[in-house]
C-alpha cells in the first residue's frame, strides 16, 4: 500500500516538474523569438559568425557535445522511421479497388473460416465486378501460420510463424505480384513462391530449394516481389493442395473480390447485414483490413522508440548544458567587451542561445544522415497482432525529417537557455576582468 | 581521510557543473536499467521455465490443435508423470484493448505447476462449477474482481458470449512465474463447440519424472504421432518459450543495441565534464606541483573527482530508477500483458551497471589525469587566462 | 572649451554584508571636451570604479554624473547600451579583442550596432586601421599579432564610430616599451588632431605625460590635480 502511495506521490512529483520544464521552455521561446524579432528590425545582433567560429575553435568539447546530439537524433528519427515503414509496409498491402471478407469476430484471417457457399453468393453480387474472361472477380483464400526453421538455426525451436496463403488464379489476379524471379507455381502441384522478404532467411527458401511443412515437400518455384508490401513476407501455394495439406476442406480463411466501383463498398456491406446468409461475414477494403493488422505494432514501436529518444535527449540536453556553461564561463571576457561596446543584454542571450541551436542543428543534421542511411537495411520480427513474421523498411519521409531537425533545435535550444541567460546577466565590470 | 575530503570538496566546487552531470548520468542509468529490465522480462518465462515440464503442440501450425485423445496417449509414454492440456481462447474482456491471457484448461490445470498458489477452498468452488474461473491476483487487483463476480468475455476465435463466474485467486512465489492469466473449464468451452470442433486441445503440457531425459520423452511423444494427421512438435519448456522469443529477437537486438548506446552516452558526458575540469584547473595541479605533490598524487586526484561525480550520479540514478520502473510496468502490463513477465529490477542489473558507471568515470578521467600528471610546473603556471 | 563630463558628489558603496565599504567617498570633477586627462593612485584608491562610473558601466550610489550632455543615472541599461556606442570609444589593458574574429570584423563590431550598410561600414574601418598603421592586417587574428598590434587594432576599434570621448584603462600595462610608446603617440594624435577627449587610468609615469590633466585618487578621493600648464594644486 505504502509503495503504491510513494509511487503515485513521485510519478506525481515527476509529472509536475516535467510539465513546469515544458512550460518554462515554451513561453521562454515565446519570450526570446519576440527578443529576436525585435532585434532583427533595430539591427543590433551579435554577428553569427562570431557563434559559428567560437564552436569551432573548441573542436573536442564541441565534437563530443555533437555526438550525444547526434545520437539522440538519429535514435529518434529511425525510430519514427521504422514506425512509419510498418505502416507503409502493411498499408500498401492491398488494392483499393478489392474487398476482404473474413468471419466476423474474427481479428485476423488466420482466425477466421468462411465457407464456399459464402463465395459462391459474393460471386453472383452486383458489387462484384467481372473478369476479363466474363466471370467474377472474387476468390477464396487460405490462410495459416506454420513455424519455419531460421535459415542459421540451431535448434528445432530457432524459428519464426510465416503465413502461408493458399491461392486460385483469381487470387494472383486481384492481388498480383509486380514481377516474379523463377515462375508462378503450377496449380495441382506442391510448387510454392515466396515473398522477397522470405529469401535466404528460413531453411529451403530459396530457388530451386525447397520448404518442409504439414507433413509434405514444397519446391520453390519462384520468388515473388510484391513491392514491399506485408504480401512480400509470404508463401504462396496452390490453394486445393493447401486445403488438402492443412485439412481445411472445404472451408476458406477469407474472400477477396474486385468491387465494381470504388463505392460499391457501402453496398457490399450493407448487403451482408441483411442477407441472413451473409450476416455472419464482414468487409473491409484490402487496403484497410492491412492497415489495421498493423496499428498496434506501429504504436507500439513509436511509443516505445519515443520514450528512449525522450530520455536521450535529456541526457544530451544536460551535456549541451554543461558544454555551454563552459562556453560561457570560458568567453566572460568577450561577453564584457560586447556589452562594454553597446550590445545589449539581450543580444547576448540570443546570440548564445542561437549557438547552441546551430551545433544541436549541424549535430542533428549528422544524426539524420546516419539514419537515412538505415534505409538500405530492413528489420524483420514477429507482428503481435497478426502473430506472424514481417519484413519491415525503415521509411525517411519529410515530416520524419523536419521532426527531427526541430527536436534536434529543441534540444540545443533547452540547453542553451540557462547558460545564455548566465551570460547576459553577468555585470559589464566583472566582465572585463575576466570574471 | 583528508584526501578523500579534499577530492569530494574540489568536485562539488562547481557545483553546478557536477549537478549537471550527475542529472545526465542518472538519467541515462534509469534509461539502461529500463530497457534492460525490459528485456529481461521477455526473457521471464524462459528463466521460470522448469526442467521437467514439456510441452507439446501441432507441428503444422501453432494455431491447429491436438486431438484430446492424444493426452491419455502421451500418459502411457515411460518417463511421464503427469499431463494437462489448455486452449488459448483470444477474445476480450469489455474492451478489446483490456489484453490479457486467457486459456480453457483442464480442471488439474495447476498440477504441472506447482509455482502456483491457491486457497484450497477456493480451488474446490473452481471445480465445482463449470462455468468457474480462476484469475491471477493481479487481474483480479486490476479489474476489481472478486470471488463470486460474474463476469462476460466477448470471443474471436470462439464467437459469442461467454459468462463466467471468478471462483478462485491465484498467486505465487516465483517472480517470473505469471499472475495475470484467467482460466475455466475446457468442458465449457468444448460443450459449445460444433462437432467438427470438439474434443481438440490448443496445447498439451507433459511432466517428466527424470529432468535429464526430457529429450528422450519429447522425442517419443513426436515418434508416436509422426504420420498421423496431426504431428506433434514437443520440447522442453525453456524451449517453447524461447521459440517465442525468437520471434521478436530483431525487436530485443534493436534494445540491446540502444542500451549500449545509452551506456555510450553517460561516458560522453561524464567524460566531457571531466576533461573540462581537469582542464581549467591546470594551474592549480601546477601550485600543487610546485608546493611538493608527485605527479600521482594529482593523478590520484583527478581520477577521484571522476570518481566521487560518477558515483553521485550513479546514486541519484538507482534511487531514481526504483520509482521510475515501478511506474513503467504499471503502463506496460496494461500493454503488453501476454509477452511480459514481472517488471522488476534485478539487483545485479544494478549492480553491473553502477560498476560501469563508476568504471567509467574513472577511466573517462585517465586521459586528462594522466596529462595532469605530466604537465612541466613552469608550463602550467605559465598558463595565466 | 565646455564641460563635456560632469560629476558632483558622487559618491559608490559596494555592500558586503551588512557593511557597506566605500569605494568612491564624493568626487567633484569636471572634464573639456577635447582634453586628455588621466586618473593615477594606489590600488584600491577607486581610479577603475570612477572610470566605470564616466563610461555608463556601472551607477553611481550617489551624486549627479553628466556626460556628453547626458544625464546617465535616469538612462535604463538598455538605453545605456545604445549611449556607450554612440558616444564611446574603449580601450582595455588585455585588448579585450574577440579571439575569433579578424582585425577587420573586431573592428567592425562597434559599426554594426549603426545604421550603416556594409560598403559604408568597410570604409570607416579602413580608414580607422590606416590611423593606427595595421590596414595590411586586417584579415588577421588576434593570435597572429604582437601585443602592441592587438592593442592598436583595439584603438582602432575605439574610434570607428568617431566617438567624442575615448575611455582607457591601463592602456599600456601589458605592453613592452616600444609598443607602449607607440600607443600612447596614437592616443596623443587622437587628442590633438581629431580633438577627442581621453580619460585615462594608468600606473605608468610615463603614459601619465602625455596628458593634459592629471588627477590623483586616494582612499576614493581626489587628493590632487595637475596641469600641464604648470599650475598644480
Amino acid at each position: 500500500m505504502i509503495s503504491k502511495i510513494v509511487t503515485i506521490l513521485l510519478g506525481a512529483a515527476l509529472g509536475a516538474v516535467l510539465i513546469a520544464i515544458v512550460a518554462g521552455l515554451t513561453v521562454s521561446l515565446l519570450v526570446i523569438g519576440v527578443l529576436a524579432l525585435t532585434m532583427l528590425v533595430r539591427r543590433d545582433w551579435v554577428p553569427v559568425v562570431y557563434n559559428v567560429r567560437s564552436l569551432m575553435v573548441r573542436g573536442w568539447t564541441t565534437g563530443v557535445t555533437a555526438m550525444g546530439l547526434a545520437l539522440v537524433v538519429f535514435v529518434f528519427a529511425t525510430v519514427l522511421m521504422l514506425s512509419r515503414g510498418i505502416q507503409k509496409t502493411l498499408a500498401s498491402t492491398g488494392a483499393t479497388e478489392n474487398a476482404h471478407i473474413i468471419r466476423k469476430g474474427a481479428q485476423t484471417e488466420i482466425q477466421s473460416g468462411v465457407q464456399p457457399e459464402h463465395l459462391r453468393l459474393l460471386s453472383a453480387a452486383p458489387e462484384t465486378a467481372i473478369g476479363k474472361d466474363g466471370k467474377p472477380l472474387a476468390a477464396g483464400e487460405l490462410a495459416v501460420l506454420i513455424f519455419a526453421l531460421k535459415a542459421d538455426a540451431t535448434s528445432g525451436s530457432d524459428g519464426a510463424n510465416v503465413l502461408v496463403r493458399g491461392v486460385s488464379e483469381k487470387s494472383i489476379e486481384l492481388h498480383p505480384p509486380t514481377r516474379v524471379e523463377g515462375r508462378m507455381f503450377k496449380p495441382g502441384t506442391s510448387e510454392i513462391v515466396i515473398g522477397k522478404g522470405l529469401l535466404g532467411r528460413f531453411k529451403g527458401a530459396r530457388l530451386n530449394e525447397s520448404m518442409q511443412f504439414a507433413r509434405r515437400k514444397w519446391q520453390v518455384v519462384g520468388v515473388m516481389d510484391q513491392g514491399g508490401s506485408g504480401f512480400d513476407s509470404e508463401i504462396w501455394g496452390d490453394l486445393e493442395q493447401f486445403e488438402d495439406a492443412f485439412q481445411r476442406r472445404p472451408s476458406f480463411s477469407a474472400i477477396t473480390l474486385r468491387l465494381r466501383d470504388k463505392d460499391a463498398i457501402s453496398a457490399l456491406e450493407a448487403r451482408l447485414q441483411s442477407d441472413p446468409m451473409l450476416n455472419t461475414l464482414v468487409v473491409k477494403r484490402e487496403v484497410d483490413y492491412w492497415a489495421a493488422q498493423s496499428e498496434q505494432f506501429a504504436t507500439f514501436v513509436k511509443f516505445l522508440g519515443i520514450f528512449v529518444a525522450v530520455i536521450f535527449s535529456f541526457a544530451a540536453i544536460l551535456g549541451a548544458m554543461i558544454t555551454m556553461y563552459a562556453q560561457v564561463a570560458a568567453r566572460t571576457q568577450e561577453i564584457g567587451t560586447l556589452r562594454v561596446l553597446g550590445f545589449r543584454r539581450r543580444s547576448v542571450l540570443v546570440s548564445f542561445v542561437i549557438e547552441s541551436v546551430l551545433l544541436a542543428l549541424a549535430s542533428g543534421g549528422i544524426g539524420l544522415a546516419c539514419a537515412s542511411g538505415m534505409q538500405l537495411v530492413s528489420f524483420s520480427t514477429m507482428n503481435f497482432q497478426s502473430l506472424s513474421e514481417v519484413s519491415f523498411q525503415f521509411t525517411l519521409t519529410p515530416a520524419i525529417f523536419v521532426a527531427s531537425m526541430m527536436f534536434a533545435g529543441l534540444m540545443g535550444y533547452a540547453g542553451g537557455l540557462l547558460p545564455a541567460l548566465r551570460a547576459s546577466r553577468m555585470p559589464i565590470t566583472q566582465a572585463t576582468r575576466g570574471g | 581521510m583528508r584526501f578523500l575530503v579534499l577530492v569530494v570538496k574540489s568536485a562539488f566546487r562547481n557545483r553546478l557543473r557536477t549537478l549537471l552531470t550527475s542529472l545526465g548520468v542518472a538519467i541515462a542509468l534509469v534509461a539502461f536499467l529500463f530497457l534492460r529490465t525490459f528485456i529481461a522480462a521477455w526473457y521471464a518465462g524462459v528463466d521460470g521455465a522448469a526442467s521437467d515440464r514439456l510441452f507439446a503442440r501441432n507441428k503444422t501450425s501453432i494455431t491447429f490443435p491436438l486431438p484430446l485423445a492424444y493426452v491419455d496417449k502421451i500418459k502411457n509414454i515411460p518417463g511421464v508423470s503427469g499431463v494437462g492440456y489448455e486452449d488459448w481462447f483470444g477474445g476480450y474482456y469489455k474492451d478489446p484493448k483490456n489484453f490479457f491471457a486467457k486459456f480453457a484448461a483442464d480442471d488439474n490445470v495447476f498440477d504441472l505447476f506447482p509455482e502456483a498458489i491457491v486457497d484450497s477452498a477456493e480451488m474446490k468452488a473452481y471445480k465445482e462449477d463449470k462455468q468457474g474461473a480462476m484469475v491471477g491476483k493481479y487481474l483480479a487487483d486490476k479489474y476489481g474482481w472478486k470471488i463470486g463476480d460474474r463476469i462476460t468475455l466477448t470471443g474471436d476465435i470462439y464467437p459469442g458470449d461467454w459468462e463466467l463466474n471468478i471462483r478462485a485467486i491465484y498467486t505465487s512465489n516465483a517472480k517470473t512465474f505469471d499472475v495475470q492469466t484467467m482460466f475455466f473449464h475446457w468442458t465449457m468451452l468444448n460443450d459449445r463447440m460444433v462437432e467438427s470442433r470438439k474434443n481438440q486441445v490448443g496445447l498439451i503440457a507433459i511432466r517428466v519424472n527424470d529432468p535429464s531425459k526430457s529429450t528422450t520423452v519429447a522425442a517419443a511423444v513426436d515418434e508416436l504421432f509422426a504420420n498421423s494427421p496431426w504431428e506433434t512438435r514437443t520440447e522442453s519448456e525453456k524451449a517453447f518459450q524461447l521459440s517465442i522469443i525468437s520471434m521478436s529477437s530483431a525487436l530485443i537486438g534493436a534494445i540491446q543495441i540502444i542500451s549500449g548506446v545509452v551506456l555510450l552516452i553517460l561516458m560522453l558526458i561524464l567524460a566531457n565534464t571531466l576533461a573540462m575540469t581537469t582542464r581549467e584547473r591546470t594551474t592549480e595541479y601546477a601550485v600543487m606541483r610546485a608546493i611538493g605533490y608527485r605527479p600521482n598524487h594529482i593523478i590520484a586526484f583527478v581520477l577521484g573527482e571522476g570518481f566521487v561525480i560518477a558515483a553521485t550520479g550513479a546514486l541519484l540514478g538507482v534511487g531514481l530508477a526504483t520509482p521510475v520502473l515501478k511506474f513503467f510496468s504499471e503502463i506496460f502490463q496494461r500493454q503488453m500483458a501476454a509477452f511480459l513477465g514481472s517488471f522488476e529490477l534485478d539487483p545485479k542489473v544494478i549492480a553491473v551497471a553502477v560498476s560501469f558507471v563508476l568504471g567509467g568515470g574513472m577511466l573517462s578521467t585517465a586521459l586528462p589525469a594522466w596529462r595532469a600528471g605530466r604537465l612541466k610546473i613552469v608550463d602550467a603556471l605559465r598558463r595565466v587566462e | 572649451m565646455s564641460a563635456i563630463i560632469k560629476l558632483k558628489g558622487i559618491k559608490k558603496f559596494y555592500q558586503r554584508g551588512k557593511q557597506d565599504i566605500p569605494v568612491l567617498d564624493g568626487i567633484d570633477l569636471e572634464i573639456n571636451e577635447g582634453s586628455f586627462e588621466v586618473l593615477m593612485g594606489p590600488s584600491g584608491s577607486g581610479k577603475t570604479t570612477l572610470l566605470n562610473l564616466i563610461a555608463g558601466l556601472d551607477r553611481p550610489t550617489s551624486g549627479t554624473l553628466e556626460v556628453a550632455g547626458t544625464n546617465l543615472a535616469v538612462l535604463s541599461e538598455g538605453d545605456l547600451a545604445e549611449w556607450r556606442a554612440a558616444n564611446l570609444g574603449f580601450i582595455f589593458q588585455f585588448y579585450n579583442l574577440l579571439p575569433v574574429l579578424t582585425a577587420f570584423q573586431n573592428v567592425e563590431l562597434p559599426l554594426l550596432l549603426t545604421k550603416l550598410n556594409k560598403a559604408e561600414r568597410k570604409k570607416r574601418i579602413e580608414t580607422a586601421l590606416r590611423v593606427v598603421g595595421l590596414e595590411e592586417r586586417m584579415d588577421h587574428y588576434p593570435r597572429q599579432l604582437s601585443g602592441g598590434q592587438e592593442q592598436r587594432v583595439a584603438i582602432a576599434r575605439a574610434i570607428v564610430t568617431d566617438p567624442r570621448i575615448i575611455v582607457a584603462d591601463e592602456p599600456t600595462g601589458d605592453l613592452d616599451r616600444k609598443s607602449a610608446e607607440e600607443v600612447l603617440k596614437l592616443m596623443t594624435l587622437l587628442h590633438t588632431k581629431f580633438n577627442k577627449t581621453i580619460v585615462m587610468v594608468t600606473h605608468d609615469p610615463h603614459a601619465a605625460e602625455a596628458a593634459d590633466v592629471l588627477w590623483r585618487l586616494d582612499k576614493g578621493q581626489l587628493a590632487g590635480e595637475e596641469r600641464k600648464s604648470g599650475a598644480s594644486s
